[in-house]
């Protein structure tokens, strides 16, 4: 069975909010192409096996992040069939769901089952979680109080202890220190041996080359180019050689 | 391609289960409360306040204007008024921004989104078990011993709670699209208020607005607590037949609109 098919996906989003649509909407004023932008087009993606792990790369605005998001089913497609089978954690934004004035256990609750988690199960993987985003003393205290890395080592001890089959990590590491960036790294790649298929938007060509089986380049809401991670790479650095 | 007829096919296993609905409802619900009244010095004090100085101001109002309760004691008609109006103003007032103020929460989770205005309604439940205990002390302090018409009380809430349902999921997807909502519900709630018999019998509301006052739920249900609480009596069909007809339709209403909006609904955030 495939784990993640999508054909033709297209993703429109109006530039109007709110009161504005409803307003076109309800004087029935026909809307004209510049009311809305195309973040993603006519997009193709098949990744058949467990254990297959897929790199995105572009620019910013080539459409990532939305791509993540119609994987994970938070926003709908506005054109094009996507299929998932299995279980999807994003990693997207890892914090944004924390309650700021909760303490880290109870965000702790609140978000792992907002993840999928069952209550028993959290209860059972706290210690492990605590353990691996090493905040031992800090768990009672407001998340608000929490330094940025001690928020996305909670955010990323959370999510990697899910049990899904599909992991959806966007610079899930920009932040953290040199320790945990190697330590989330051996985490993500463990999963991947356990037969976890991987989604991982970088900018880092290293951990793309090292985690990614397979690699899409975006630009501008469309596939620019789609294989191994390495062929894509070395054109995709060719274009855009950095500093 | 073309900017009409497009078509999209979602197909995704496994879906979310029941019980794992119920328990994220339950901790939404429960932290909610938890929230609203962790930093706050009074606590859950705050539920009491309001009532309780309504209350005194409405035996003041009484001194002023004759309001005419049979044999039943002032207090206590007011009281059983109050909680029930309470109740949906606080439920409506809390739930109308849930969508709103979790948009954060909406952009990166995958769940089923009533669950935000049910969980809503859920923690003001929380508040209206204090106030209902705040009641029973009113009725043993005047020494008032409700008659076997209480047994009708199950069917009033659950209409009471099927009204709250459907306004808290209309009002909440309708604050996404009318952020104006957030400045008029207040409003709103104080005119609704006025025309709801809280601190003033159904019967004594004016001729001309009786055909009106029938549609108005809280009217319905705010009587249909006072017969069955302090008259010893049922809801009189009359008005509690056009208020469950009101209720089941804003219910049935709230959740089409859910249902037909929910796909979209991430995008205008």
């Amino acid at each position: 069975m495939d784990r993640i098919r999508l054909a033709g996906v297209s993703k429109r989003y109006f530039r109007l909010g709110g009161s504005k649509l409803l307003a076109r909407w309800l004087f029935r004023r026909s809307s004209r192409g510049q009311d809305w932008f195309w973040s993603l087009r006519d997009v193709d993606l098949h990744i058949p096996r467990p254990g297959t792990s897929l790199g995105i790369i572009g620019t910013n605005g080539s459409g990532k992040t939305t791509l993540l998001r119609i994987i994970a089913g938070v926003t709908l497609p506005t054109a094009g069939t996507v299929t998932v089978h299995g279980r999807v954690v994003s990693m997207l934004e890892l914090f944004a769901g924390m309650q700021p004035d909760l303490t880290g256990r109870e965000n702790l609750f609140l978000n792992g089952i907002l993840l999928g988690m069952r209550r028993r199960e959290i209860l059972h993987k706290l210690d492990s979680i605590v353990e691996f985003a090493g905040i031992g003393e800090f768990l009672d205290m407001p998340f608000k109080h929490y330094s940025l890395g001690m928020q996305m080592r909670l955010g990323f001890g959370l999510s990697t202890h899910v049990e899904a089959s599909i992991f959806l990590v966007d610079e899930a590491w920009g932040i953290g220190d040199s320790d945990f960036q190697a330590k989330s790294f051996r985490r993500l790649r463990e999963l991947k041996r356990q037969g976890v298929t991987l989604i991982l938007v970088s900018h880092d060509p290293e951990i793309l080359r090292q985690l990614a089986d397979e690699t899409l380049w975006l630009h501008k809401g469309e596939t620019r180019a789609f294989g191994p991670t390495e062929k894509i790479l070395s054109s995709y650095l060719q274009q855009h050689p950095g500093r | 391609m073309p900017s009409s007829a497009h078509t999209v096919q979602v197909i995704r296993s496994p879906r979310f289960s029941y019980r794992w609905c119920l328990e994220l409802l339950w901790n939404l619900a429960f932290q909610r409360v938890h929230l609203r009244y962790k930093e706050t010095f009074l606590g859950f004090g705050w539920i009491f306040l309001q009532p309780v100085a309504l209350t005194i101001i409405f035996n003041y109002i009484r001194r002023v204007a004759d309001i005419p309760t049979g044999k039943v004691p002032y207090t206590l008609f007011v009281a059983a008024g109050l909680v029930p109006w309470s109740f949906t103003s606080l439920a409506i007032s809390q739930s109308s921004a849930c969508i709103f103020g979790n948009s954060s929460l909406l952009k990166r989770m995958v769940f089923p989104k009533i669950l935000l205005p049910l969980s809503t309604i859920l923690s003001t439940m929380a508040d209206l078990l204090v106030m209902a205990f705040l009641l029973v002390g009113l009725f043993i302090y005047h020494r008032f011993c409700p008659s076997a018409s209480v047994l009708w009380l199950p069917l009033i809430f659950l209409v009471h709670l099927v009204l709250l349902v459907g306004l808290a999921c209309l009002l909440s997807l309708a604050h996404v699209f009318l952020r104006d909502l957030g400045y008029a519900i207040p409003h709103l709630l104080w005119l609704w208020f006025f025309a709801s018999p809280v601190f003033y019998p159904a019967s004594m509301v004016p001729k001309e607005f009786k055909g009106l006052a029938v549609w108005n739920p809280m009217v319905g249900l705010i009587e249909g607590y006072r017969n069955t609480l302090l008259l010893g009596k049922p809801p009189s069909p009359d008005l509690f037949l056009p208020t469950i007809a009101v209720s089941v339709g804003m219910f049935l209403l709230g959740l089409t609109a859910f249902r037909v909006s929910e796909g979209v609904l991430v995008d205008m955030l």
